[in-house]
């Protein structure tokens, strides 16, 4: 009774609430954020933490010493011609990409958006791209533009078009472009899905109000769909801009920084003065300001669109009527509406030509989507003599298997030493993405769940800030010092050392998507599962959870694919076939023997896009309604 | 403002049809509602009229000028949809604004006009908010001024009234239906409260699975309901029905208003039914009672339950003109 007692003459306002009403979080959430923080901490901060200290360091070749250079490493890149080049092509690059992403992304959403009969399927089409590695993609194009037999000169040359065929990548200029316009077909997709999520946000009346008050398509597109996706547009525009500095898979695919230094950008000389001149001082220098660009619009981003992710100022006020319609109703003008005039083609030709119209715009964003991919699967079913006969041909002289054949069964009638690879890759690409999916499934929801319950708590204020920090974090500038110390304590070439390097991807990545889970379950099941009994521990375990699980899955399979997909961390950080994940094993096809096994390469393409494809059909449905918020990175 | 002519609309979804035939003509100035349980077809009708929605079968006429084949950009109608469907973006000023600038009339004039909007609908104090920082009232009252602010041929409403809240409901159909009288506006408004619509309409059509049940003055729908989809679904609580003693094939229908407790002053010829009072319930002016009559609960109402207790016995009556008669297969009123 004295208890009660107590409680009754305790001031209104309890003395647990902090100023500005924030509630202090319970033991719990410090314990269930614990294993996320620490461990991004040491994956993440560490190695970053080390590469502060590589930049600020010059190693003696020969003695093997440190010395300390202070801001040197900086100053030195920063006076390179090579630097400021590659500065000026990133930009080049960085433009090129936003405006076509943009452009492409903002028409496919809006034909998208539309009802009709195969949506669905159309919808998955346009993700394919996306949800490929770029390794495949690279390899893809690559071969798509290569000079003499490449699939570009071949379709050229079908169509009595062969005096056009040229070396594609050959040009400097050209190239540049060509990376670039196969960096956009590889990024659209994601621009497309997010403004499309936007585009489903935006009430159905809308459009119909303004119809009705008089607007055409023109007016509705540019006074009501683009306003109301200014704020998905931002967020596009530099989710765009940073996958576009980091873009570093297909430039290694592709072109190697070249002809030349013509698409040696920002990340490529990174890579190169890192790991090719291995100047790891100067690397982690050039790396790091990569970063701090990153950074940089990182937090614009947070900044400009905070006010907004904390939710929308709502009305709280009396909804009593206010005021009164006035008695006394006078117009002081007459509007004179449009005259009632037939139109001049009747409204049944007008919907058949429009609908005539938006047909063929569905085409071709099929042709753009599939057909690079569906020749990828023609290449693969096609004897590998008929990919580099001349004059060169789409047309396969027969259909084979011989090529899978090649890369699946040990004796597969191949001596290539890379075939024989793939099996073991596939495995070690299946074995790091489940591993590193369980481990972060066992730590992000709970830290997920916490950042989506006490958002304004100062460490998780800051935990949050470091997820989407880490998350933009360019994994190049990880895999430096990843890399240096992998050296000195025996992890290069093992698939644990690969797992940790993932976590340092999937665990920010889950984490951040869990968080957007919880902030859709309502607060009343907390307080539920806790009235009936419950701990925490049991809260989350007996009713959030299995509340969540849909959430869980996509996590579990997104995450899956980007290790699956991954491939920097994977080529640095392994070096033979043991360890070895499929992306690797692929852009070994390119390196080590340049002729003849294009066949088994497109073969293990095929193999490796498999499951991305498989998702992409599969959870299409998830990722439009924007479930899969979290998930923006690449 | 126009007179509407629904002429045998018909509506289908691929092979699902939806409004079959319609037949209604709305006098120009008429308040008319569109009353039925959703999916009844009145929302589409409603957006048929529009333009929105292109119709399958028949004509739609404004005063006689068949505009069907307009778009709804050019038929000069005004639509206030159930969320207000305000520009998220655009002040209040600019929302009501934006149908005269499409039609490209000078400043001047939009000054004046919505000047005279805001006033009307007391919103001058508003002009420079946002939608997001008004009430749901005020929000309510921008999406009748962007729709007056011109001459709509006719002014359309889709449940405009469902979002507010139940005392600000009561006060907003008053006002509406004022502002409708005083400027001479012809209406159809789609609800699917049938209060809402006994207040407010000139005439309500009743509509079902995309049928018209009845269409008339209020009054006379809820005294000669067409049929038992309409007796049912207009008035409050709803009408008893019980299978008739007298005849096989035949509903009785009896309204809780009508069925009170026996008295000296009943007529002669005055419908009796006796049962076991179950619950008795307080409604203010008066009470209901739940009255189980053969193993039916019947509901009647009472003005004075002295003597009524749970479980005692009572004899309801209602006057034979207020007994109605339904067909138990067809549900025509006999």
């Amino acid at each position: 009774m004295s208890a009660v007692a107590s409680e009754a003459q305790a001031p209104p306002v309890p003395k647990k609430r902090r100023r500005s009403g924030r509630l202090r979080p319970p033991l719990f959430a410090y314990l269930a954020t614990m294993p996320t923080l620490l461990t991004v901490l040491l994956v993440v901060g560490l190695p970053l933490a080390y590469s502060v200290w590589l930049a600020a360091h010059k190693m003696n070749a020969i003695t093997r010493k440190n010395t300390f250079v202070g801001f040197d490493n900086f100053r030195t890149v920063l006076s390179e011609q090579s630097f400021w080049n590659a500065f000026y092509r990133t930009a080049y690059f960085v433009g090129f990409t936003l405006v076509w992403t943009t452009i492409l992304g903002i028409v496919i959403a809006l034909l998208l958006n539309k009802a009709f009969r195969g949506r669905g399927f159309m919808r998955s089409i346009m993700l394919v791209p996306w949800a490929m590695a770029p390794v495949s993609i690279g390899v893809l194009w690559s071969f798509i533009y290569a000079g003499d037999v490449g699939t570009l000169n071949a379709i050229l040359n079908d169509l009595g078009l062969g005096s056009w065929a040229t070396a594609w990548l050959g040009n400097g200029t050209r190239a540049l472009n060509l990376v670039a316009l196969t960096h956009v077909w590889n990024q659209t997709p994601l621009t497309a899905l997010l403004i499309l999520a936007g585009l489903q946000s935006m009430p159905a009346s809308l459009h119909k109000a303004a119809m009705l008050d008089g607007a055409g398509p023109a007016t509705r597109f540019f006074k009501i769909t683009l306003p109301w996706l200014k704020p998905t547009l931002l967020f596009v525009t530099i989710l765009a801009t940073i996958n576009a500095l980091m873009a570093f898979d297909i430039i290694w695919i592709m072109t190697r920084g070249g002809p030349g230094e013509a698409t040696t950008v920002f990340a490529w000389l990174g890579y190169v003065y890192s790991f090719q001149f291995m100047r790891f001082g100067q690397g982690a220098a050039m790396l790091y300001m990569l970063t701090g660009l990153s950074f940089f619009l990182a937090i614009v981003y947070v900044l400009i669109l905070g006010p907004r992710l904390r939710g929308a100022p709502k009305f709280k006020g009396p909804s009593a009527p206010d005021s009164e319609i006035a008695v006394r109703i006078t117009r002081p003008y007459s509007i004179q509406a449009r005259p009632l005039k037939k139109p001049i083609i009747s409204l049944k030709l007008r919907r058949t030509l429009s609908s005539v119209g938006f047909l063929a715009l569905v085409a071709v964003v099929f042709v753009w989507s599939a057909l690079p991919v569906l020749l990828l699967l023609v290449m693969s079913i096609t004897p590998a003599s008929d990919l580099v006969r001349t004059p060169p041909s789409v047309i396969p002289s027969r259909i084979t298997f011989e090529n899978f054949r090649a890369i699946l069964l040990p004796e597969g009638g191949t001596t290539s030493v890379q075939a024989k690879r793939v099996p073991l890759s596939l495995m070690n690409s299946f074995i790091v993405g489940a591993i590193t999916v369980g481990i972060a499934l066992a730590m992000a929801p709970f830290a997920g769940y916490v950042f989506a319950r006490w958002p304004r708590a100062r460490l998780f204020q800051a935990g949050l800030w470091s997820m989407l920090l880490t998350r933009m974090t360019p994994a190049l500038t990880l895999v430096l010092p990843f890399f240096v110390i992998y050296r000195t304590i025996d992890l290069i070439d093992t698939r644990t050392g690969l797992i940790i390097a993932h976590l340092s991807i999937l665990l920010p990545l889950i984490a951040w998507m869990m968080k957007s889970t919880f902030e859709s379950v309502p607060r009343s099941l907390d307080s539920a599962a806790k009235v009936d009994g419950c701990s925490h521990f049991q809260m989350m375990v007996r009713v959030l959870l299995p509340v969540v699980r849909p959430g869980l899955m996509a996590a579990a399979i997104f995450g899956f694919l980007v290790s699956w997909n991954e491939f920097l961390f994977a080529v640095i950080l392994t070096s033979s076939p043991e360890a070895q994940t499929i992306p690797v094993v692929l852009s070994g096809f390119l390196a080590q023997a340049r002729f003849h096994e294009y066949g088994p390469m497109f073969a293990a393409s095929v193999l490796s896009v498999l499951p991305p494809v498989i998702v992409a059909f599969v959870f299409q449905r998830y990722l439009v309604q924007g479930a899969l918020s979290g998930a923006v990175k690449g | 403002m126009s007179a509407i002519t629904i002429d045998d609309v018909v509506k289908d979804y691929g092979s699902h049809r939806v409004l079959h035939g319609l037949q209604l003509d709305v006098r120009e100035g008429e308040f008319v509602s569109l009353l039925g349980p959703s999916g009844c077809g009145k929302s589409t009708l409603l957006y048929c009229v529009a333009g929105l929605e292109p119709i399958s079968g028949g004509r739609i006429l404004f005063d006689d000028k068949d505009i069907t084949e307009l778009s709804s950009r050019d038929r000069n109608v005004a639509l206030v949809f159930q969320d207000y469907a305000l520009y998220p973006h655009m002040t209040v000023r600019e929302n009501i604004a934006f149908p005269l600038r499409r039609l490209k009339v000078d400043r001047q004039t939009i000054k004046a006009q919505v000047a005279w909007a805001s006033e009307t609908l007391g919103l001058s104090e508003l002009l420079d908010r946002m939608p997001a920082d008004l009430s749901g009232g005020q929000r309510q009252r921008v999406a009748v001024g962007r729709a007056i602010v011109r001459n709509p041929a006719a002014l359309l409403m889709d449940e405009p009234l469902s979002n507010l809240d139940a005392a600000l409901r009561v006060h907003m159909r008053t006002e509406i239906k004022r502002l409708a009288r005083d400027l001479g506006l012809t209406v159809l408004f789609v609800t699917h409260d049938q209060e809402e619509a006994m207040v407010m309409s000139d005439r309500i059509a009743v509509m079902s699975n995309g049928h018209l049940q009845q269409y008339g003055e209020p009054m006379e729908i809820y005294r000669n309901p067409a049929n038992r989809f309409v007796a049912e679904f207009i008035g409050s609580p709803k009408m008893n029905l019980l299978p008739s003693d007298e005849r096989a094939g035949i509903l009785l229908g009896l309204r809780p208003h009508d069925l009170t407790p026996a008295g000296p002053h009943d007529g002669e010829d005055a419908f009796k039914l006796t049962g076991e009072v179950v619950l008795i319930e307080t409604a203010g002016p008066q009470y209901f009672l739940d009255v189980q009559v053969k193993g039916k609960m019947i509901k009647a109402t009472a003005g004075d339950i002295t003597g009524l207790t749970n479980g005692s016995e009572v004899t309801l009556s209602a006057p034979a003109e207020r007994v109605y008669r339904f067909d138990v297969e067809t549900g025509a009123a006999l």
